[in-house]
Protein backbone atom coordinates (compact mmCIF):
# COMPACT_ATOMS: atom_id res chain seq x y z
CA UNK A 1 0.00 0.00 0.00
CA UNK A 2 1.46 3.22 -1.05
CA UNK A 3 0.69 7.08 1.23
CA UNK A 4 -2.73 8.13 -0.22
CA UNK A 5 -4.19 4.82 -0.74
CA UNK A 6 -7.85 4.45 0.81
CA UNK A 7 -8.73 0.87 3.07
CA UNK A 8 -12.44 0.51 3.39
CA UNK A 9 -13.05 -2.57 5.86
CA UNK A 10 -15.83 -5.75 4.41
CA UNK A 11 -17.43 -5.82 8.05
CA UNK A 12 -17.71 -2.28 9.57
CA UNK A 13 -17.29 -0.07 6.35
CA UNK A 14 -14.86 2.24 8.12
CA UNK A 15 -12.41 4.17 5.90
CA UNK A 16 -8.98 4.64 6.45
CA UNK A 17 -6.64 6.87 4.61
CA UNK A 18 -2.85 5.26 4.52
CA UNK A 19 0.28 8.22 5.40
CA UNK A 20 3.00 5.67 5.28
CA UNK A 21 4.40 2.90 6.37
CA UNK A 22 5.45 2.14 9.78
CA UNK A 23 7.20 -1.43 10.19
CA UNK A 24 7.21 -5.35 8.62
CA UNK A 25 7.51 -8.50 10.33
CA UNK A 26 6.69 -12.26 10.07
CA UNK A 27 3.20 -11.98 10.57
CA UNK A 28 2.37 -8.61 8.37
CA UNK A 29 3.07 -5.15 7.92
CA UNK A 30 1.85 -2.30 9.99
CA UNK A 31 1.36 1.79 8.59
CA UNK A 32 0.55 4.94 9.81
CA UNK A 33 -2.88 5.34 8.69
CA UNK A 34 -5.91 8.64 9.53
CA UNK A 35 -9.49 7.51 9.99
CA UNK A 36 -12.45 9.12 12.20
CA UNK A 37 -10.37 9.00 15.32
CA UNK A 38 -7.46 10.82 13.89
CA UNK A 39 -3.81 9.26 13.57
CA UNK A 40 -3.54 5.25 14.03
CA UNK A 41 -1.68 2.49 13.45
CA UNK A 42 -3.33 -0.04 11.09
CA UNK A 43 -1.67 -4.13 10.87
CA UNK A 44 -2.07 -5.77 8.00
CA UNK A 45 -1.90 -9.21 8.45
CA UNK A 46 -0.26 -12.54 6.23
CA UNK A 47 -2.82 -14.80 7.65
CA UNK A 48 -6.01 -14.49 9.11
CA UNK A 49 -5.87 -17.11 11.81
CA UNK A 50 -2.82 -16.12 12.58
CA UNK A 51 -3.92 -12.07 13.38
CA UNK A 52 -6.79 -13.08 14.83
CA UNK A 53 -4.92 -14.53 17.75
CA UNK A 54 -2.94 -12.13 18.25
CA UNK A 55 -6.08 -9.50 18.14
CA UNK A 56 -8.10 -12.38 20.47
CA UNK A 57 -5.15 -11.94 23.09
CA UNK A 58 -5.22 -8.35 22.98
CA UNK A 59 -8.82 -8.30 23.61
CA UNK A 60 -8.94 -10.50 26.43
CA UNK A 61 -6.45 -7.57 28.00
CA UNK A 62 -8.71 -5.53 27.45
CA UNK A 63 -11.64 -6.79 29.01
CA UNK A 64 -10.33 -8.38 31.86
CA UNK A 65 -9.71 -5.24 33.31
CA UNK A 66 -10.71 -2.26 31.03
CA UNK A 67 -8.75 0.49 32.85
CA UNK A 68 -5.82 0.71 29.52
CA UNK A 69 -8.78 1.92 27.24
CA UNK A 70 -8.73 -0.21 23.99
CA UNK A 71 -5.27 -1.04 22.25
CA UNK A 72 -7.64 -2.39 19.56
CA UNK A 73 -9.73 0.10 17.52
CA UNK A 74 -11.12 -2.07 14.46
CA UNK A 75 -10.78 -5.24 13.62
CA UNK A 76 -11.88 -5.83 9.77
CA UNK A 77 -11.03 -6.97 6.17
CA UNK A 78 -10.01 -5.54 2.73
CA UNK A 79 -9.79 -6.12 -0.83
CA UNK A 80 -6.39 -5.58 -2.32
CA UNK A 81 -5.59 -6.28 -5.44
CA UNK A 82 -8.31 -8.67 -5.36
CA UNK A 83 -6.57 -10.33 -2.48
CA UNK A 84 -8.37 -10.29 1.32
CA UNK A 85 -6.17 -9.06 3.51
CA UNK A 86 -7.61 -9.02 7.67
CA UNK A 87 -6.39 -6.27 9.52
CA UNK A 88 -6.47 -4.43 12.60
CA UNK A 89 -6.39 -0.89 13.67
CA UNK A 90 -4.56 0.22 17.09
CA UNK A 91 -3.45 2.95 18.77
CA UNK A 92 -0.28 4.39 17.11
CA UNK A 93 2.72 4.62 19.55
CA UNK A 94 5.31 7.36 18.59
CA UNK A 95 9.05 6.65 19.02
CA UNK A 96 12.27 4.70 18.48
CA UNK A 97 13.71 1.26 19.52
CA UNK A 98 15.40 1.60 23.11
CA UNK A 99 19.03 1.13 21.35
CA UNK A 100 18.80 3.91 19.21
CA UNK A 101 17.21 6.20 22.17
CA UNK A 102 20.01 5.71 24.03
CA UNK A 103 22.35 6.37 21.39
CA UNK A 104 20.90 9.50 20.52
CA UNK A 105 20.41 10.70 23.98
CA UNK A 106 22.93 9.00 26.05
CA UNK A 107 23.20 5.85 28.78
CA UNK A 108 22.08 8.25 31.52
CA UNK A 109 18.34 7.02 30.41
CA UNK A 110 19.37 3.67 30.72
CA UNK A 111 18.12 3.34 34.38
CA UNK A 112 14.88 4.84 33.35
CA UNK A 113 14.11 2.95 30.25
CA UNK A 114 14.70 -0.57 32.60
CA UNK A 115 12.24 1.06 35.37
CA UNK A 116 9.39 1.60 32.38
CA UNK A 117 9.54 -2.15 30.98
CA UNK A 118 9.57 -3.39 34.39
CA UNK A 119 6.41 -1.50 35.12
CA UNK A 120 4.86 -2.44 31.51
CA UNK A 121 5.61 -6.34 32.48
CA UNK A 122 4.25 -5.55 35.95
CA UNK A 123 1.15 -4.07 34.97
CA UNK A 124 0.79 -7.57 32.14
CA UNK A 125 1.55 -10.03 34.84
CA UNK A 126 -0.65 -8.69 36.96
CA UNK A 127 -3.76 -9.33 34.61
CA UNK A 128 -2.47 -13.26 34.22
CA UNK A 129 -0.59 -12.82 30.61
CA UNK A 130 3.21 -12.70 30.20
CA UNK A 131 4.36 -10.17 27.26
CA UNK A 132 6.40 -13.32 26.08
CA UNK A 133 8.11 -11.47 22.63
CA UNK A 134 9.94 -8.83 24.54
CA UNK A 135 13.01 -7.40 22.54
CA UNK A 136 14.14 -4.55 21.13
CA UNK A 137 11.91 -4.66 18.04
CA UNK A 138 9.11 -4.85 20.35
CA UNK A 139 9.90 -1.59 22.01
CA UNK A 140 9.40 1.88 21.69
CA UNK A 141 10.72 4.48 23.63
CA UNK A 142 9.96 8.47 23.16
CA UNK A 143 10.47 12.05 25.10
CA UNK A 144 11.44 11.18 28.57
CA UNK A 145 11.73 7.87 28.54
CA UNK A 146 8.45 7.41 27.90
CA UNK A 147 8.60 3.00 27.04
CA UNK A 148 6.13 1.07 25.08
CA UNK A 149 5.66 -2.49 24.20
CA UNK A 150 4.36 -3.18 20.84
CA UNK A 151 3.49 -6.59 18.84
CA UNK A 152 1.70 -8.36 21.43
CA UNK A 153 2.22 -11.68 19.32
CA UNK A 154 3.50 -13.69 22.30
CA UNK A 155 1.11 -12.59 24.94
CA UNK A 156 0.42 -15.36 26.73
CA UNK A 157 -1.52 -16.48 29.76
CA UNK A 158 0.23 -17.83 33.39
CA UNK A 159 0.87 -21.33 32.75
CA UNK A 160 0.37 -22.14 28.88
CA UNK A 161 3.23 -22.51 26.62
CA UNK A 162 5.08 -19.50 25.09
CA UNK A 163 3.56 -18.56 22.33
CA UNK A 164 6.12 -16.43 20.06
CA UNK A 165 9.69 -16.23 21.34
CA UNK A 166 12.75 -14.83 19.72
CA UNK A 167 15.74 -17.59 20.39
CA UNK A 168 18.59 -14.40 21.92
CA UNK A 169 16.04 -13.61 24.54
CA UNK A 170 14.20 -17.18 25.45
CA UNK A 171 15.25 -18.78 28.55
CA UNK A 172 15.02 -22.28 26.99
CA UNK A 173 18.03 -21.40 23.98
CA UNK A 174 19.91 -20.30 27.29
CA UNK A 175 18.76 -23.67 29.21
CA UNK A 176 18.19 -21.18 32.02
CA UNK A 177 14.50 -22.77 32.22
CA UNK A 178 11.01 -23.73 30.48
CA UNK A 179 9.19 -22.45 27.91
CA UNK A 180 6.61 -22.06 29.79
CA UNK A 181 5.08 -18.42 30.64
CA UNK A 182 5.50 -17.37 34.42
CA UNK A 183 6.84 -14.06 35.86
CA UNK A 184 9.98 -15.16 35.16
CA UNK A 185 10.23 -15.91 31.78
CA UNK A 186 9.82 -11.99 30.65
CA UNK A 187 12.50 -11.35 33.45
CA UNK A 188 14.77 -13.53 31.81
CA UNK A 189 14.12 -11.93 28.42
CA UNK A 190 14.09 -7.85 30.03
CA UNK A 191 17.56 -8.88 31.64
CA UNK A 192 18.81 -10.27 27.74
CA UNK A 193 17.68 -7.13 26.43
CA UNK A 194 19.23 -5.00 29.32
CA UNK A 195 22.78 -6.93 28.65
CA UNK A 196 22.16 -6.13 25.01
CA UNK A 197 21.47 -2.47 25.35
CA UNK A 198 24.76 -2.05 27.79
CA UNK A 199 27.11 -4.38 25.76
CA UNK A 200 28.49 -2.29 22.92
CA UNK A 201 31.15 -4.53 22.11
CA UNK A 202 28.85 -7.63 20.78
CA UNK A 203 29.71 -10.04 23.27
CA UNK A 204 26.16 -10.93 23.77
CA UNK A 205 25.91 -11.90 20.01
CA UNK A 206 28.78 -14.03 20.49
CA UNK A 207 27.75 -15.87 23.70
CA UNK A 208 24.59 -16.95 21.78
CA UNK A 209 26.32 -18.31 19.13
CA UNK A 210 28.39 -20.75 22.08
CA UNK A 211 27.45 -24.20 21.77
CA UNK A 212 28.23 -23.72 25.65
CA UNK A 213 25.94 -21.10 26.24
CA UNK A 214 24.40 -20.85 29.32
CA UNK A 215 22.82 -18.58 32.61
CA UNK A 216 26.34 -18.78 34.01
CA UNK A 217 27.73 -16.92 30.92
CA UNK A 218 24.94 -14.20 31.04
CA UNK A 219 25.67 -13.82 34.75
CA UNK A 220 29.42 -13.34 34.05
CA UNK A 221 28.66 -10.79 31.07
CA UNK A 222 26.33 -8.81 33.71
CA UNK A 223 29.37 -8.60 35.85
CA UNK A 224 31.91 -7.24 33.15
CA UNK A 225 29.89 -4.66 31.02
CA UNK A 226 30.26 -1.06 33.49
CA UNK A 227 27.45 0.28 31.50
CA UNK A 228 25.16 -2.38 33.55
CA UNK A 229 26.92 -2.25 36.37
CA UNK A 230 24.69 -0.06 38.71
CA UNK A 231 21.89 -2.94 37.81
CA UNK A 232 24.34 -5.95 37.44
CA UNK A 233 22.73 -7.69 41.15
CA UNK A 234 18.68 -7.51 39.09
CA UNK A 235 20.12 -8.64 35.92
CA UNK A 236 21.50 -11.49 37.61
CA UNK A 237 18.80 -12.51 40.00
CA UNK A 238 16.47 -11.98 36.82
CA UNK A 239 18.63 -14.34 34.93
CA UNK A 240 18.81 -16.87 37.54
CA UNK A 241 15.54 -17.21 38.42
CA UNK A 242 16.00 -15.40 42.22
CA UNK A 243 13.05 -12.84 41.59
CA UNK A 244 9.12 -14.39 42.36
CA UNK A 245 7.58 -11.16 40.36
CA UNK A 246 8.56 -8.06 38.38
CA UNK A 247 7.34 -5.94 41.04
CA UNK A 248 9.89 -7.48 42.85
CA UNK A 249 12.22 -6.48 40.36
CA UNK A 250 11.20 -3.27 40.09
CA UNK A 251 11.81 -2.72 44.00
CA UNK A 252 15.57 -4.04 43.37
CA UNK A 253 15.90 -1.93 40.56
CA UNK A 254 14.97 1.36 41.91
CA UNK A 255 16.95 0.70 45.14
CA UNK A 256 19.90 -0.16 42.81
CA UNK A 257 19.24 3.10 40.16
CA UNK A 258 18.42 5.71 43.72
CA UNK A 259 21.47 4.56 45.42
CA UNK A 260 23.74 5.26 42.45
CA UNK A 261 22.07 8.10 41.88
CA UNK A 262 22.40 9.80 45.30
CA UNK A 263 26.70 8.82 45.02
CA UNK A 264 27.25 10.06 42.08
CA UNK A 265 29.39 13.33 42.67
CA UNK A 266 29.03 15.20 39.81
CA UNK A 267 25.78 16.50 38.16
CA UNK A 268 24.42 15.40 34.64
CA UNK A 269 22.08 17.87 33.16
CA UNK A 270 21.58 15.98 29.96
CA UNK A 271 17.36 16.20 28.64
CA UNK A 272 16.78 13.97 25.33
CA UNK A 273 18.95 15.66 22.04
CA UNK A 274 15.45 16.38 20.31
CA UNK A 275 14.70 18.50 23.23
CA UNK A 276 18.44 20.27 23.79
CA UNK A 277 17.97 20.91 19.79
CA UNK A 278 14.47 22.28 20.23
CA UNK A 279 15.93 24.39 23.00
CA UNK A 280 19.01 25.62 21.43
CA UNK A 281 16.43 26.60 18.52
CA UNK A 282 14.42 28.73 20.77
CA UNK A 283 17.79 30.34 22.43
CA UNK A 284 19.20 31.36 19.26
CA UNK A 285 16.03 32.77 17.97
CA UNK A 286 16.06 34.64 20.99
CA UNK A 287 19.32 36.32 20.78
CA UNK A 288 18.19 37.20 17.32
CA UNK A 289 15.01 38.63 18.15
CA UNK A 290 16.95 40.73 20.59
CA UNK A 291 19.78 41.80 18.17
CA UNK A 292 17.12 42.85 16.38
CA UNK A 293 15.21 45.02 18.74
CA UNK A 294 18.46 46.54 20.12
CA UNK A 295 18.92 47.84 16.45
CA UNK A 296 15.95 49.05 15.72
CA UNK A 297 15.87 50.85 19.35
CA UNK A 298 19.45 52.20 18.68
CA UNK A 299 18.58 53.33 14.88
CA UNK B 1 -3.99 -36.99 18.28
CA UNK B 2 -1.94 -35.66 16.32
CA UNK B 3 0.98 -37.68 14.31
CA UNK B 4 3.68 -36.32 12.18
CA UNK B 5 7.32 -37.62 11.00
CA UNK B 6 10.60 -35.39 10.50
CA UNK B 7 12.53 -36.35 8.66
CA UNK B 8 16.20 -35.08 8.69
CA UNK B 9 18.18 -35.76 6.08
CA UNK B 10 21.41 -34.53 3.25
CA UNK B 11 21.12 -36.23 0.39
CA UNK B 12 19.14 -38.78 -1.43
CA UNK B 13 18.42 -42.22 -0.69
CA UNK B 14 19.85 -45.05 -2.37
CA UNK B 15 18.19 -47.75 -1.47
CA UNK B 16 15.06 -49.83 -0.91
CA UNK B 17 11.83 -48.73 -1.17
CA UNK B 18 10.72 -45.12 -2.82
CA UNK B 19 10.74 -42.85 -0.34
CA UNK B 20 8.20 -41.00 -1.34
CA UNK B 21 5.68 -43.97 -1.47
CA UNK B 22 6.15 -44.79 1.84
CA UNK B 23 5.21 -40.67 2.75
CA UNK B 24 1.81 -41.49 0.57
CA UNK B 25 1.12 -44.34 3.20
CA UNK B 26 1.82 -42.03 6.18
CA UNK B 27 -0.19 -39.42 4.65
CA UNK B 28 -3.07 -41.72 4.29
CA UNK B 29 -2.74 -42.96 7.62
CA UNK B 30 -3.22 -39.87 8.70
CA UNK B 31 0.41 -39.23 9.66
CA UNK B 32 2.15 -36.14 8.62
CA UNK B 33 5.82 -36.61 7.31
CA UNK B 34 7.92 -33.08 6.79
CA UNK B 35 11.32 -33.16 5.44
CA UNK B 36 14.41 -30.71 6.45
CA UNK B 37 17.21 -31.28 4.28
CA UNK B 38 20.36 -29.81 5.93
CA UNK B 39 23.15 -28.34 4.09
CA UNK B 40 26.68 -28.18 6.06
CA UNK B 41 29.16 -26.16 3.68
CA UNK B 42 28.20 -28.78 0.59
CA UNK B 43 25.34 -28.99 -0.83
CA UNK B 44 22.16 -31.20 -0.80
CA UNK B 45 22.38 -31.30 -4.44
CA UNK B 46 19.59 -31.00 -7.26
CA UNK B 47 18.38 -34.60 -6.96
CA UNK B 48 18.47 -34.27 -3.23
CA UNK B 49 16.20 -31.45 -2.74
CA UNK B 50 13.66 -32.49 -5.79
CA UNK B 51 13.37 -35.89 -3.64
CA UNK B 52 13.18 -34.17 -0.46
CA UNK B 53 10.03 -31.86 -1.86
CA UNK B 54 8.37 -34.98 -3.50
CA UNK B 55 8.47 -37.13 0.02
CA UNK B 56 6.62 -34.04 2.16
CA UNK B 57 4.42 -33.41 -0.75
CA UNK B 58 3.26 -36.82 -0.67
CA UNK B 59 3.47 -36.65 3.23
CA UNK B 60 0.98 -33.94 3.39
CA UNK B 61 3.69 -31.48 4.94
CA UNK B 62 6.54 -28.97 4.28
CA UNK B 63 10.04 -29.17 3.12
CA UNK B 64 12.79 -27.12 4.02
CA UNK B 65 16.31 -26.80 2.78
CA UNK B 66 18.19 -25.34 5.95
CA UNK B 67 21.94 -24.37 6.99
CA UNK B 68 22.63 -25.99 10.36
CA UNK B 69 22.61 -23.05 11.79
CA UNK B 70 18.41 -23.15 11.21
CA UNK B 71 17.82 -26.63 12.07
CA UNK B 72 16.41 -26.03 15.47
CA UNK B 73 13.88 -22.87 14.67
CA UNK B 74 12.93 -25.32 11.42
CA UNK B 75 12.13 -28.05 13.34
CA UNK B 76 10.34 -25.88 16.06
CA UNK B 77 8.60 -23.73 13.20
CA UNK B 78 7.19 -27.01 10.99
CA UNK B 79 5.56 -29.04 14.42
CA UNK B 80 3.87 -26.05 15.25
CA UNK B 81 2.58 -25.44 11.43
CA UNK B 82 2.00 -28.88 11.18
CA UNK B 83 -0.78 -28.99 14.32
CA UNK B 84 -1.79 -25.29 13.61
CA UNK B 85 -3.01 -26.81 10.10
CA UNK B 86 -4.36 -30.30 10.97
CA UNK B 87 -6.16 -28.51 13.71
CA UNK B 88 -7.42 -26.29 10.76
CA UNK B 89 -8.61 -28.56 8.65
CA UNK B 90 -10.61 -30.71 11.05
CA UNK B 91 -12.08 -26.72 12.10
CA UNK B 92 -12.99 -26.22 8.30
CA UNK B 93 -14.85 -29.27 7.95
CA UNK B 94 -17.11 -28.86 10.95
CA UNK B 95 -17.57 -25.45 10.02
CA UNK B 96 -18.94 -26.13 6.35
CA UNK B 97 -21.22 -28.51 8.47
CA UNK B 98 -22.50 -25.42 10.68
CA UNK B 99 -21.72 -22.41 8.97
CA UNK B 100 -21.87 -23.58 5.31
CA UNK B 101 -18.53 -21.60 4.71
CA UNK B 102 -15.12 -23.28 4.53
CA UNK B 103 -13.02 -21.07 5.26
CA UNK B 104 -11.75 -18.90 8.56
CA UNK B 105 -10.79 -15.83 6.39
CA UNK B 106 -14.76 -16.01 5.06
CA UNK B 107 -16.44 -15.79 8.74
CA UNK B 108 -17.49 -12.86 10.09
CA UNK B 109 -14.44 -11.00 12.56
CA UNK B 110 -17.09 -12.03 15.59
CA UNK B 111 -17.59 -15.44 14.41
CA UNK B 112 -13.67 -15.37 13.20
CA UNK B 113 -12.50 -14.67 16.92
CA UNK B 114 -14.51 -17.30 18.44
CA UNK B 115 -13.12 -20.08 16.11
CA UNK B 116 -9.88 -19.19 16.02
CA UNK B 117 -10.07 -19.11 19.84
CA UNK B 118 -11.32 -23.04 19.53
CA UNK B 119 -8.30 -23.59 17.10
CA UNK B 120 -5.58 -22.10 19.58
CA UNK B 121 -7.45 -24.04 22.62
CA UNK B 122 -7.25 -27.10 20.92
CA UNK B 123 -3.03 -26.37 19.08
CA UNK B 124 -2.39 -26.50 23.13
CA UNK B 125 -4.10 -29.13 24.40
CA UNK B 126 -4.51 -31.69 21.80
CA UNK B 127 -1.82 -34.87 22.27
CA UNK B 128 0.63 -35.08 19.71
CA UNK B 129 3.36 -37.50 18.70
CA UNK B 130 6.43 -36.67 16.75
CA UNK B 131 9.02 -38.86 15.41
CA UNK B 132 12.08 -37.17 14.18
CA UNK B 133 13.43 -39.74 11.34
CA UNK B 134 17.47 -38.59 11.20
CA UNK B 135 19.48 -39.40 8.51
CA UNK B 136 22.85 -41.05 10.13
CA UNK B 137 24.47 -42.06 7.10
CA UNK B 138 27.98 -41.19 6.81
CA UNK B 139 27.85 -37.67 5.73
CA UNK B 140 25.69 -36.79 8.47
CA UNK B 141 27.72 -37.15 11.40
CA UNK B 142 29.39 -33.73 11.63
CA UNK B 143 25.57 -32.85 11.70
CA UNK B 144 24.66 -34.68 14.55
CA UNK B 145 25.72 -32.30 17.45
CA UNK B 146 23.19 -29.69 15.75
CA UNK B 147 20.59 -32.56 15.80
CA UNK B 148 20.42 -33.32 19.18
CA UNK B 149 20.27 -29.94 19.95
CA UNK B 150 17.27 -29.11 18.03
CA UNK B 151 16.09 -32.79 19.49
CA UNK B 152 16.40 -30.73 23.10
CA UNK B 153 14.68 -27.67 21.86
CA UNK B 154 11.77 -29.28 20.53
CA UNK B 155 11.48 -31.47 23.84
CA UNK B 156 11.16 -27.65 25.78
CA UNK B 157 8.48 -26.27 23.55
CA UNK B 158 6.34 -29.92 23.67
CA UNK B 159 7.27 -29.82 27.43
CA UNK B 160 5.48 -26.90 28.18
CA UNK B 161 2.20 -27.24 26.36
CA UNK B 162 -0.75 -28.33 28.46
CA UNK B 163 -1.70 -31.41 26.13
CA UNK B 164 -0.06 -34.92 26.27
CA UNK B 165 3.10 -34.50 23.74
CA UNK B 166 5.43 -37.34 23.42
CA UNK B 167 8.65 -37.25 20.89
CA UNK B 168 10.59 -40.27 20.16
CA UNK B 169 13.85 -39.63 17.59
CA UNK B 170 14.99 -42.86 15.13
CA UNK B 171 17.80 -43.26 12.95
CA UNK B 172 18.80 -45.06 9.29
CA UNK B 173 20.47 -47.09 8.81
CA UNK B 174 20.25 -49.39 11.81
CA UNK B 175 23.61 -51.61 11.70
CA UNK B 176 23.40 -53.43 8.61
CA UNK B 177 19.23 -53.17 8.45
CA UNK B 178 17.83 -51.50 6.42
CA UNK B 179 15.12 -50.21 8.50
CA UNK B 180 14.94 -47.42 11.35
CA UNK B 181 16.63 -48.40 14.70
CA UNK B 182 14.80 -46.18 17.64
CA UNK B 183 17.49 -43.91 19.46
CA UNK B 184 15.35 -42.02 22.09
CA UNK B 185 12.05 -44.14 22.62
CA UNK B 186 8.52 -42.31 23.35
CA UNK B 187 8.99 -40.03 26.01
CA UNK B 188 6.81 -37.74 27.47
CA UNK B 189 9.66 -36.05 29.81
CA UNK B 190 11.49 -35.07 26.64
CA UNK B 191 14.16 -32.50 28.25
CA UNK B 192 15.84 -35.66 30.26
CA UNK B 193 16.95 -36.76 26.78
CA UNK B 194 20.98 -36.09 26.75
CA UNK B 195 22.94 -37.84 24.44
CA UNK B 196 20.85 -38.65 21.52
CA UNK B 197 23.39 -40.77 19.54
CA UNK B 198 25.93 -42.98 21.70
CA UNK B 199 26.99 -45.11 19.40
CA UNK B 200 26.19 -44.84 15.82
CA UNK B 201 28.02 -46.93 13.15
CA UNK B 202 27.91 -44.52 10.49
CA UNK B 203 26.96 -46.64 6.91
CA UNK B 204 27.15 -45.54 3.11
CA UNK B 205 23.74 -46.20 2.42
CA UNK B 206 20.58 -44.15 2.87
CA UNK B 207 17.47 -46.50 3.01
CA UNK B 208 15.16 -43.46 3.40
CA UNK B 209 12.04 -45.43 1.93
CA UNK B 210 12.33 -48.36 4.54
CA UNK B 211 13.41 -45.52 7.44
CA UNK B 212 10.13 -44.33 6.86
CA UNK B 213 8.32 -47.31 7.00
CA UNK B 214 9.70 -48.30 10.17
CA UNK B 215 9.19 -44.63 11.54
CA UNK B 216 5.37 -45.49 10.18
CA UNK B 217 5.06 -48.33 12.04
CA UNK B 218 6.80 -47.08 15.29
CA UNK B 219 4.20 -43.77 15.18
CA UNK B 220 1.01 -46.07 14.65
CA UNK B 221 1.89 -48.26 17.51
CA UNK B 222 2.32 -51.13 15.16
CA UNK B 223 5.95 -51.54 16.60
CA UNK B 224 5.57 -51.51 19.66
CA UNK B 225 9.17 -53.17 20.58
CA UNK B 226 12.32 -52.99 19.51
CA UNK B 227 15.30 -55.41 20.55
CA UNK B 228 16.64 -53.50 23.97
CA UNK B 229 14.02 -50.93 24.47
CA UNK B 230 11.16 -51.04 26.55
CA UNK B 231 7.62 -51.80 25.22
CA UNK B 232 5.29 -48.86 24.48
CA UNK B 233 3.00 -47.71 27.06
CA UNK B 234 -0.07 -48.63 25.16
CA UNK B 235 -1.23 -45.57 23.94
CA UNK B 236 -4.86 -43.83 25.03
CA UNK B 237 -5.23 -41.96 21.65
CA UNK B 238 -8.72 -40.25 20.90
CA UNK B 239 -9.97 -40.98 17.23
CA UNK B 240 -8.63 -38.48 15.10
CA UNK B 241 -10.85 -36.45 12.81
CA UNK B 242 -14.06 -34.86 13.97
CA UNK B 243 -13.87 -36.35 17.15
CA UNK B 244 -11.10 -33.41 18.40
CA UNK B 245 -14.01 -31.18 18.55
CA UNK B 246 -16.40 -33.05 20.33
CA UNK B 247 -15.63 -30.98 23.52
CA UNK B 248 -15.64 -27.74 21.64
CA UNK B 249 -19.29 -25.97 21.28
CA UNK B 250 -18.18 -23.88 17.80
N1 LIG C 1 1.16 0.62 17.38
C1 LIG C 1 2.25 0.94 16.66
N2 LIG C 1 2.64 2.21 16.55
C2 LIG C 1 3.73 2.54 15.82
N3 LIG C 1 4.49 1.66 15.15
C3 LIG C 1 4.17 0.37 15.20
C4 LIG C 1 3.03 -0.07 15.96
N4 LIG C 1 2.94 -1.40 15.84
C5 LIG C 1 3.96 -1.78 15.05
N5 LIG C 1 4.71 -0.73 14.66
C6 LIG C 1 5.90 -0.76 13.78
O1 LIG C 1 5.79 -1.82 12.83
C7 LIG C 1 6.82 -2.77 12.97
C8 LIG C 1 6.32 -4.21 12.75
O2 LIG C 1 5.24 -4.48 13.62
P1 LIG C 1 5.10 -5.84 14.43
O3 LIG C 1 6.35 -6.07 15.22
O4 LIG C 1 3.80 -5.79 15.15
O5 LIG C 1 5.01 -6.88 13.23
P2 LIG C 1 5.20 -8.47 13.32
O6 LIG C 1 4.88 -8.99 11.97
O7 LIG C 1 4.44 -9.01 14.46
O8 LIG C 1 6.75 -8.52 13.59
P3 LIG C 1 7.62 -9.67 14.24
O9 LIG C 1 8.23 -10.37 13.10
O10 LIG C 1 8.63 -8.87 15.04
O11 LIG C 1 6.74 -10.49 15.10
C9 LIG C 1 7.37 -2.55 14.36
O12 LIG C 1 8.71 -2.89 14.46
C10 LIG C 1 7.16 -1.04 14.54
O13 LIG C 1 8.21 -0.33 13.95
Amino acid sequence: MLPGDRIVGRWNGRSYRVEQKLGEGANGQVYLVTGAAGLCALKLGYSAVDLQSEINGLMELRFGTGNSGSYVLDTDDVTLGGQEYPYYVMRYVQGVTPSRFLAENGMDWYPVIGWRLLTKLSELHDRGYIFGDLKSDNILVSGYGTTELIDYGGLTRFGKAVRQYTELYDRGYWRAGPRSADAGYDLFAFAVLCLELADSGGRLALLAKDPERSATKLVRLADQLPACAVVAPVLKACLTGGLRSAEEARAAWRRCVYAAGADRAEVHRSPPAALTAVLAGTFILSVIAFGAALYWSIS
Amino acid sequence: MLKQIILITDGCSNTGLNPVVAAAHAASAGVTVNVIGVVDHGEIGKSGAAEADAIARAGGGMCRIVSLRELAQTVQMMTRRTVAQTIRQVVEQELKKTFAVDSVEKLSPVKRAHVVKVMDDLGETVSLRVCLLIDASASMRPKLRSVEEAVHDLSLSLEARSGQSEISVMYFPDGHELTAGVAVPWTKAPSEIRSVFRHLEMQGVTPTGPAIMSALQYITGERTETAGQRELAASREAAPGTGLLQDYVV
